[in-house]
């Protein structure tokens, strides 16, 4: 199998083979464009920590078949697998910039993870319990708070 | 640092901890792009997607984004009318008016309603109507709601006010048949007429004679609202002109009760007495062919254009093909008369005197659910009454009982209605219900009203 080199944002260079690299939509399209060659590709988004965590993701998951998606269907969280949980936990900055770099290199199995990662972290909280969570301050004015407080009663329990 | 901290205490480092816990923490929703908040946000469950919007303004500003309420509408099925447009879309902006959400209002709407159907948080109005007889037609909109009875009248009624607006006066026998549209109501009586009235005044507009007995069905033409079908005792399926009053065609083949009848386009089915079920061109007034299987009298029929599904006397659903009159598939199961049958896509339910109700998938012929409650839940009774959409079946007995089912799991949810003499006829919208009972020898109109906005 064909290797391929990756240089990081930070001039890290990873060897890798290159079915793994084409997790990624984006290299995938680039070595279709520039065929056999033995030129580093520039990742110029990416710090070599990073890569090297999406290249652990990419090697593991390397034979995944493609995923389809249904719109219609009721998005799950809780069907992730206990690699994946293992492999996403990491501190929210690492968190955050696994998911630019999956978005920026198109690979959407690694975006969604990463997206469902961050979702359980909201998912069953209060909104004191979020802004404690991500350290977010709250920027309403009391009124604009009750006023939010009042349009979202619908979705809470009833007595 | 490292040689630091390893001098530092406990105190210290909790302390070093706390200081650096900032640091590591994103905000995601704010600080990633916008689709990639959403992307987020997409992964929520509802009740967290509110508590999400109340965090901050950037997280009220992602949290109620059109995109997402949009799916989850399509999700839930919290379908918008046919026109497209959510039903409260003229409604003000609940707050935040720089940021109007519409899905995400119609979402609530329709969550909070579906949420008092089960519940049973409702505003009940009881009208009472046609004194001590048989109440045999029901039909509402947002404005009108119309009663035929055996006391040879209809009754038309204002939905807001719930007040009686006209009473229908002119048939010598009792109304067994009705239907109207816009403000046009059509009537069929026991007295062999048909009447067609103009609803704001209550004034005969024609008087449609013909039938040599009881009119016992009748349907207004979808496309072509001048057209009416109906079907008689007298054995004859007629078309009639609406705008003139005359009969334009009589269809003659049945030699028994014409006792129901369905119009797709230009086809008219009709199941008769005669245990068959005839086919008819309603521009020419052709008979197209004969459907014979049944064993016994034909009560019920629905036609989508491309199947006939009839249920008889002898026990049995027929699932025939329109085009060829084959009989495709026999539905067995039920011990008695199939009396109710509703048809929404592939899904197929089915009411009998065997006090039984059954939903069928037309696309395998499989029974899906038999609703079948613990033994105390059960209709006790035939059923006589049944509407079902994506979410609900809503049934009704002569034991007296309006039942709520579930149509995805099968399963019971609650009794709306219990302790009436026998339950004659209902109707639902999503957010209103009719049903029309007998109680204590009185008949008796109830509407439920599930939507708290109007309360």
């Amino acid at each position: 199998m064909a290797t391929i080199r990756l240089q990081s944002s930070d001039d890290q260079e990873f060897r890798v083979e290159r079915d793994i690299a084409e997790k990624a939509v984006l290299l995938k399209n680039m070595l279709e464009d520039v065929g056999e060659s033995d030129v580093p590709i520039p990742v110029p988004n990416v710090t070599g920590p990073i890569l090297q965590k999406v290249i652990e993701w990419c090697t593991y998951h390397r034979k995944d078949p493609a995923q389809t998606e249904d719109d219609t269907k009721e998005r799950r969280t809780d069907d992730i697998s206990d690699w994946d949980l293992e492999f996403c936990k990491v501190d929210q900055g690492t968190l955050f910039e696994l998911i630019l770099a999956a978005n920026y290199l198109d690979i959407k199995p690694l975006l969604d993870l990463t997206c469902k990662t961050v979702a359980n972290m909201i998912k069953g909280k209060t909104p004191e319990e979020i802004r404690k969570t991500f350290n977010i301050k709250n920027d309403f004015t009391p009124e604009e708070e009750e006023m939010v407080r009042k349009e979202n009663e619908w979705c809470e329990d009833r007595p | 640092l490292r040689e630091m901290l390893l001098g530092c205490g406990l105190p210290q480092l909790q302390y070093v901890s706390r200081l650096i816990q900032p640091f590591l923490q994103r905000d995601f929703i704010s600080v990633l792009p916008s689709e990639l908040a959403l992307a987020i946000l997409a992964h929520l469950p509802v009740h967290s997607l509110c508590r999400a919007a109340q965090v901050s303004r950037r997280w009220y500003k992602l949290a109620t984004d059109e995109s997402l309420w949009r799916r989850l509408c399509l999700q839930h099925e919290y379908y918008l009318d046919f026109h497209g447009n959510p039903a409260d879309a003229s409604q003000p902006a609940m707050s935040l008016r720089e940021h109007p959400s519409t899905w995400r209002r119609w979402f609530a709407r329709q969550h909070v309603i579906r949420r008092n159907w089960a519940e049973g948080r409702c505003n009940q109005t009881v009208l009472e109507a046609h004194d001590r007889n048989v109440i045999t037609n029901l039909q509402f909109d947002e404005e009108y709601l119309v009663t035929g009875s055996d006391d040879h009248t209809a009754k038309i009624w204002n939905m807001a006010s719930k007040r009686s607006i006209q009473v229908i006066r002119g048939h010598n026998g009792g109304v067994w048949a009705l239907q109207y549209r816009g403000n046009k109501l059509v009537t069929g009586s026991c007295d062999k007429s048909l009447r067609v009235w103009d609803m704001r005044t209550g004034e005969c507009v024609h008087e449609l004679l013909g039938h040599s007995s009881t009119v016992r069905c009748l349907q207004m033409h979808k496309e072509e609202t001048n057209l009416l079908i109906s079907g008689s005792r007298d054995k004859t399926v007629r078309v009639w002109d609406l705008d003139t009053g005359a009969c334009k065609f009589v269809m003659t083949g049945h030699t028994d009760s014409v006792r129901c009848l369905e119009v797709s386009g230009r086809v008219a089915v009709s199941g008769s007495y005669d245990r068959t079920l005839r086919m008819w061109d309603i521009k020419t007034g052709m008979h197209l062919r004969t459907l014979r299987g049944h064993t016994d009298k034909v009560y019920t029929v629905v036609f989508d254009g491309v199947r006939v599904i009839s249920g008889s006397l002898d026990s049995t659903i027929r699932v025939w093909d329109a085009e060829t009159g084959a009989c495709l598939q026999e539905l067995t199961g039920h011990r008695n008369l199939v009396g109710l049958l509703q048809l929404r896509g592939d899904m197929l339910v089915s009411g009998a005197a065997d006090k039984k109700l059954k939903m069928w998938n037309l696309k395998t012929g499989e029974c899906v659910h038999n609703f079948e409650a613990d033994e105390a839940a059960q209709h006790t009774g035939f059923i006589t009454c049944l509407q079902f959409d994506d979410h609900k079946l809503v049934s009704g007995s002569d034991d007296g009982q309006v039942k709520l089912w579930d149509v995805r799991t099968g399963r019971f949810v609650r009794n709306v209605q219990e302790g009436m003499d026998i339950i004659w006829r209902l109707q639902f919208t999503d957010s209103t219900l009719v049903v029309a009972a007998q109680r204590g020898g009185q008949a008796q109109v109830t509407v439920w009203d599930f939507d708290d906005s109007r309360w």
